[in-house]
């Protein structure tokens, strides 16, 4: 079990390794998060301009946070 | 016969991707990538076109083992002989060695058949560890760009478990890389193939063992990819045809899966061979049938 986990904590990976690793969990993480974002357009009614642009990008980023609480940005 | 040269008998690609470790150590275990199996129907026929191979597999009585009644099982044994021959221990080895003998017991010619044969034929195991060898080594320059002489040297000691995790022995691998050239060379004037063996194999790369909804879609890649994994004389005994458009596309799709390839982690690259080992030994221990 130690023994495992040691192998796992000195797993080596290429910096081109760990983009692709970011793009293979980064893409459906954003693609989830344009989803929930654009059903879930109640708080940004009130919004414009910036505010708005900023708040639509900032809900895609940290869906899972709002998906428990409802975090103002503005 | 005339001589064959390895123009004859290797694939021969003009533009390949660029080294990203110049000078590294090499192993045959780095050529486990997903993308490398993109020429396991190719490596069948190269195996097959060899009379005393192909009859033992078209002619075999072991049901189990029939690419056409059990695909996927053979599929699963198929990749895992190379997971335990390449990533595996002695042990592993050792536990596959004896699965697969009891396979290949029943493996040999009878008075009817075209071409006398035996599984056990060292020489015939040679041929086939060969192909293996020569597929790993084409797939492994096309993902990751040509090796220096060194590195092909390193490359192919490691590799002779292909051949030795059956019978096999270590000094039935010509020495050196360079007389492996002559060995394959020689050995390749022994490729025929005849009709049924040719049935055979149109069959495999046709997919005619798999669902329909999943063969139409890959047939076309596949019978792309094969004759694109095989060298000119395997190409004119099969009677297919090859053109330099097609190369080029050939070289260009692997210039593009071998860039993508850089980007992707070697547990996603490698993961399901590591998996396939995993189940050998899962059922070694658990003293269930490893074939």
């Amino acid at each position: 079990m130690l023994a495992t986990l040691r192998k796992v904590l000195r797993y080596q990976m290429t910096i081109a390794e760990w983009i692709g690793l970011g793009i293979i969990l980064g893409v459906p993480y954003l693609i989830v998060g344009a989803i929930w974002s654009s059903t879930h357009t109640e708080h940004l009614s009130g919004m414009h301009g910036a505010d708005l642009a900023v708040s639509y990008l900032g809900s895609i980023v940290s869906w899972p946070v709002l998906l428990f609480s409802n975090v103002c940005m503005t | 016969m005339t001589r064959l040269s390895t123009a004859d008998t290797r694939v021969s690609v003009n533009r390949r991707t660029a080294r990203w470790d110049a000078g590294d150590d090499v192993t045959v275990s780095e050529a486990m990538d997903f993308w490398s199996f993109a020429a396991g129907a190719a490596n069948v026929i190269m195996q097959l076109s060899r009379p005393e191979v192909g009859y033992g597999v078209v002619e075999s009585k072991v049901d189990t083992g029939n690419l056409f009644k059990h695909p996927w099982k053979r599929a699963r044994t198929t990749f895992q002989y190379l997971a335990v021959a390449i990533i595996g221990s002695d042990e592993d080895r050792a536990a596959f060695r004896a699965a697969v003998n009891g396979a290949h017991r029943h493996v040999k010619s009878t008075p009817e058949s075209p071409v006398s044969y035996n599984a056990f034929d060292r020489e015939l195991q040679m041929w086939v560890a060969a192909c293996l060898f020569v597929g790993l080594e084409d797939t492994y320059q096309l993902l990751r760009g040509a090796m220096t002489a060194e590195q092909a040297e390193q490359f192919y000691r490691s590799a002779w478990t292909l051949g030795t995790t059956l019978q096999v022995t270590e000094d039935q691998w010509p020495p050196t890389r360079a007389e492996f050239d002559s060995y394959w060379n020689t050995a390749c004037e022994q490729v025929v193939i005849d009709e049924t063996i040719r049935g055979y194999l149109f069959d495999l790369v046709n997919l005619r063992m798999i669902n329909p909804l999943l063969r139409l879609p890959f047939r076309p890649l596949l019978k792309f990819l094969t004759v694109g994994f095989l060298a000119p004389v395997f190409r004119q005994e099969l009677g297919v045809h090859w053109t330099t458009t097609k190369q080029r596309r050939f070289e260009w799709l692997f210039l593009f899966v071998a860039f993508v390839n850089r980007f992707l982690p070697g547990f996603v690259r490698q993961g399901g061979s590591y998996l396939l080992l995993a189940d050998v030994r899962r059922r070694a221990r658990a003293h269930r049938m490893l074939v």
